[in-house]
């Protein structure tokens, strides 16, 4: 593009003006480099002014709700004892597992130092539907063969600026028990245990109308485990 | 130095900068691996799963062996047997008792069901027991499979 000195003289304002398109193309290129690496994800997903965080994402077994962990272990049958006419029995029980997610917002623009932007009214995300599926880090992914199927599920909470708001969902539906693979892991048959990865999705919208969602994932081990008593 | 010469020093001296003054790249975790079942994986499928009690009926037992990565287990040795209400019994026949998984992880057997008993209209669960062997009989973990059987005369089932 510049190698044109054969054809005309050289002139040192001609080099210069040469010099000042590569120049000028250099910065065009690293700008165009910072404005793709300057946003990060947070910023770019979604139209909404906010982005939704998921603090904390906990699961329990049904049959003992209070015992949030980051691991699930669920139980696939549970044994109740029940007494009945003074007779003690255990009765074979599903339970669905439960879980329990803490979401907070946190504005895309966080304003100056000093002042930072606080979310306002417009800016409150509701929360209405999630979705559950789950993968295995062994690749053999099949609904209703390797993993249970994946649902949707309903719930609805409005998330504020003020504080992050706690939404209560289900990770293992009963029907998932009632149903391979989970069913033919009662009694330690089938694959005996499988270790699967939930993949929870929380979608919302702000006041204004803006789409919103955010995605966390929890481990879950599915297995006839000891049943508490 | 010649105007020319300055001029392409600063030029490679501009794009130097750009290319190493603020490079980042983005974190990436790993994809996932590791066994979600046991490290040996055997998967048992009866077909049919149910079967009349009539000394002829039969079930396919296909048997799938994979390793840690999901991949086909070759020439992985098995014990097959027969158990009703948690207790070994051959209630029935097994076409085999010992296998070896081909270069596909699979192989199968038969279950033949046992004669019929006169007056009997119970349905029962055959399981058949595939136990995968190890070199130390103490690390078996036996899988399986169950098979349920039907009287040849039941019109009513009695569960």
């Amino acid at each position: 593009m510049c190698n044109d000195r054969e054809s005309l003289p050289p002139a040192p304002h001609r080099h210069w003006r040469c010099a000042c398109r590569i120049v000028a193309a250099l910065v065009v290129l690293s700008a165009a480099g910072a404005g793709a690496t300057g946003c990060g994800q947070a910023v770019r997903s979604g139209r909404s002014p906010v982005v939704l965080i998921i603090n904390r994402l906990e699961g329990a077994p049904g049959a003992e709700p209070a015992n949030l962990s980051t691991v699930l272990h669920s139980d696939v049958e549970t044994l109740v004892e029940r007494t009945r006419d003074g007779e003690q029995s255990s009765v074979p029980t599903l339970f669905a597992d439960v879980g329990q997610a803490e979401l907070r917002l946190a504005l895309k623009d966080v304003g100056q130092s000093g002042s930072p932007a606080a979310p306002t009214d417009n800016n409150l995300v509701t929360i209405t539907r999630y979705r559950v599926s789950y993968r295995r880090t062994d690749g053999r992914n099949a609904p209703g063969v390797d993993v249970p199927y994946g649902f949707e599920g309903a719930a609805t909470v409005t998330v504020d600026g003020t504080g992050p708001a706690v939404l209560a969902l289900e990770v293992v539906r009963v029907q998932a028990k009632q149903e391979p693979p989970l069913r033919n892991l009662r009694g330690s048959g089938g694959a005996v245990a499988i270790s699967a990865i939930a993949d929870i999705e929380f979608y919302g919208r702000d006041v204004v109308g803006h789409e919103i969602s955010a995605a966390g994932a929890l481990s879950v081990v599915f297995a006839d485990w000891t049943d508490p008593r | 130095m010649s105007f020319d010469a300055r001029a392409r020093a600063v030029l490679v001296a501009i794009a130097l900068g750009c290319s190493v003054a603020c490079r980042l790249t983005n974190t990436e975790a790993p994809p996932v691996t590791g066994p979600s079942e046991l490290a040996v994986s055997v998967t048992l499928r009866a077909s049919p799963d149910v079967i009349t009690r009539d000394g002829t009926s039969r079930a396919v037992i296909a048997v799938l062996a994979r390793n840690t990565y999901g991949a086909p287990l070759p020439d992985l040795g098995m014990r097959a047997d027969i158990m009703v209400d948690g207790l070994l019994q051959d209630l029935g026949r097994l076409s085999a008792r010992n296998l070896t998984t081909d270069r596909d992880g699979r192989t199968s057997l038969m279950y033949t069901a046992p004669e019929p008993l006169l007056g009997d209209t119970r349905h029962t669960f055959i399981t058949i027991v595939i136990t995968p062997l190890t070199g130390d009989a103490r690390a078996q973990v036996p899988r399986t499979v169950d098979i349920r059987l039907v009287p040849a005369d039941a019109d009513e089932p009695n569960l």
